[in-house]
């Protein structure tokens, strides 16, 4: 039962309990101007205070239900926030193969930390918990941590003999991990 | 190194000898690593300088790096993470089986 229909019952019950009341009191000959008075204010207070009260009902509803399309509007909004950090970080990927493939080492290594800071960020957003497995996540992050380290030595002249085509290959499985993780909070939203 | 990482050092040893754990070559072809269900570790062998190093890092289940050691020839612990270096490239390179296959091979 919706708040107009209520508001329309109540209106009519006190329409028909006042012409009760005021029949039962006309036919007792005890009728006049200020029984009247005292018996329709009566009946028209309890009316309107049981209106208010509904509208103050109503009022709660429908900030609660304001609440939660704004909530859900803030939740897509972060969502879609990180969508595209996420489409960033594999551009970003793509560009430091691409810095190792023409021999900048020193540009790709500042990027490759720039990789490492999104994924130690992406450990702390709490809707991407339980999106990639624990593993995936564990190898990449060691390939990269081990990579970043061997190509500093390199610059340093402490190591030789960097396999720049597995940094690329281990950079791949890295974009896999993004990519994949991209596509499940795109497609499926009820997760 | 501690007790436990000398102990983890030995565990190494061993099941990297009985072949009850797989390292992977990393990008540098003298450095091996494996991945545990609670972490990761890696071993590597270079010359600097004409002295040959070792190193040995332990990595955590999100693969951030907890500690390093590193020893140069002479080291006290040096003989230690030869051994797993050596016994880890051996299990990689499938010494064993190439050799025992060649005899095989040879002999029968």
């Amino acid at each position: 039962m919706n708040l107009k229909t209520l508001i329309i019952w109540i209106v009519s019950i006190c329409i028909i309990a006042l012409v009760i009341i005021l029949t039962i009191i006309y036919k007792q000959n005890k009728l006049d101007l200020i029984i009247f008075v005292g018996v329709f204010g009566s009946i028209a207070s309890i009316a309107g205070i049981s209106i208010s009260y509904l509208q103050i009902l109503s009022v709660k509803e429908i900030s609660e239900s304001t609440k939660r399309a704004i909530d859900s509007s803030l939740n897509e909004m972060i969502k879609s926030f990180s969508i595209s950090d996420l489409s960033r970080t594999i551009k970003l990927i793509q560009e430091i193969q691409n810095f190792i493939r023409t021999d900048k080492i020193e540009s790709s290594l500042l990027r490759m930390n720039d990789l490492k800071s999104v994924l130690i960020q992406i450990r702390h957003v709490s809707f991407l918990d339980g999106k990639y497995l624990r593993e995936d996540y564990q190898k990449i992050s060691v390939d990269l941590n081990i990579d970043i380290s061997n190509i500093n030595l390199q610059l340093l002249n402490k190591k030789t003999g960097v396999n720049y085509h597995t940094i690329c290959m281990n950079l791949e499985n890295v974009v896999t991990f993004f990519t994949d993780l991209e596509n499940k909070l795109k497609y499926n939203r009820d997760e | 190194m501690n007790e436990k990482i000398i102990q983890l050092i030995n565990s190494l040893i061993l099941k990297t000898d009985q072949s009850q754990i797989g390292w992977q070559r990393t990008s540098r072809s003298n450095e091996f690593k494996v991945n545990l269900s609670n972490g990761a570790v890696s071993t590597d062998r270079w010359v600097d300088n004409g002295i040959e190093y070792l190193d040995f890092r332990v990595f955590n289940n999100v693969g951030e790096e907890i500690g390093s050691w590193q020893f140069k020839f002479n080291d006290a612990d040096f003989a230690l993470l030869l051994s797993l270096h050596s016994t880890v490239l051996r299990k990689y390179l499938k010494i064993d089986e190439t050799i025992d296959g060649m005899l095989g091979e040879l002999l029968f």
